[in-house]
């Protein structure tokens, strides 16, 4: 039986990795993976906290927040695909024009 | 008892492995690595939600995120980075205030984890009358019916906004 503190931990963990990796990246494509790291850390903690849940209500929550997720990441890719045809840049930092 | 420690045990280890994944991303310059190092976090993830006893959320994952997500971030890359042969690299910045953020949230969190957990203590593991992937199933048809149908109306109009987005050519008013 492993204790829920330590499903706490991991997911914590991944969650300040993945903040860390937000701020640090210069990449836009970076940041989606930093996003992605978290949402996946959300899910850990509620898959665990259903684990003694015969209603399972976390676990379908889980999975929409896998949906949101995929909605998300795919829309946030068409956005940075057409920014870099219009100004031919990726790095976030040098995003400086929002005249489309 | 040896089932369970074998369960035990693949916990940690792909914990473990999650986190040095994680890690590697987050020091990691190369942005091809970087996406392949992501495929090893969600794997470790839809193990330790199987462990967890989620098996349909484990799939799912390994299904929607592996199959599609990581696809589409490969295409990402390749199509916003110039191929000329070299490698894809990202820069680093603004590392000092992230490591001093992430210093600050990890004692957040490790002083709250100090006091009593009010949650932690669950009863003994209630025995499902039905599978897990069956109970979900009954709910998604039964209580989350709007949910489910409102996530559909959802998937399918990011579907058609990212289509319109990536697909049209905008006018260049410059």
């Amino acid at each position: 039986m492993i204790p829920i503190e330590h499903y706490i931990v991991l997911s914590a963990a991944l969650l300040i990795i993945g903040l860390m990796i937000i701020i640090i990246k210069r990449n836009a494509i970076m940041v989606l993976v930093g996003v992605e790291l978290i949402l996946n850390a959300a899910n850990i903690n509620l898959v665990a906290f259903a684990k003694n849940d015969p209603l399972l209500t976390g676990q379908m929550m889980s999975l929409f927040v896998i949906v949101i997720a995929v909605a998300e990441s795919a829309v946030a890719l068409a956005i940075i695909y057409q920014v870099y045809r219009h100004q031919q840049v990726s790095n976030i930092d040098e995003l400086d024009e929002l005249n489309g | 008892m040896e089932q369970i420690n074998f369960n035990i045990l693949a916990f940690y280890g792909f914990a473990g492995l999650a986190v040095i994944s994680a890690l590697m991303i987050l020091m990691s310059k190369n942005i091809i690595h970087s996406v392949f190092m992501l495929v090893l976090v969600f794997l470790s993830v839809a193990a330790i939600y199987i462990i967890t006893n989620a098996e349909f959320v484990g799939v799912t994952q390994i299904m929607v995120y592996i199959g599609g997500i990581l696809i589409l971030m490969m295409f990402g890359v390749m199509l916003t980075n110039r191929i000329d042969g070299g490698k894809m690299l990202t820069e680093h910045r603004r590392i000092i205030p992230a490591v001093l953020l992430g210093l600050g949230l990890a004692f957040v969190f490790y002083s709250t984890l100090q006091t009593k957990f009010p949650l932690a203590e669950f009863g003994p593991q209630s025995e499902l009358d039905k599978s897990v992937t069956e109970t979900i199933g009954i709910n998604f048809m039964t209580h989350q019916l709007v949910a489910l149908e409102l996530t559909a109306v959802l998937l399918l109009m990011a579907l058609i906004g990212a289509a319109f987005l990536a697909g049209s050519k905008f006018e260049d008013k410059k």
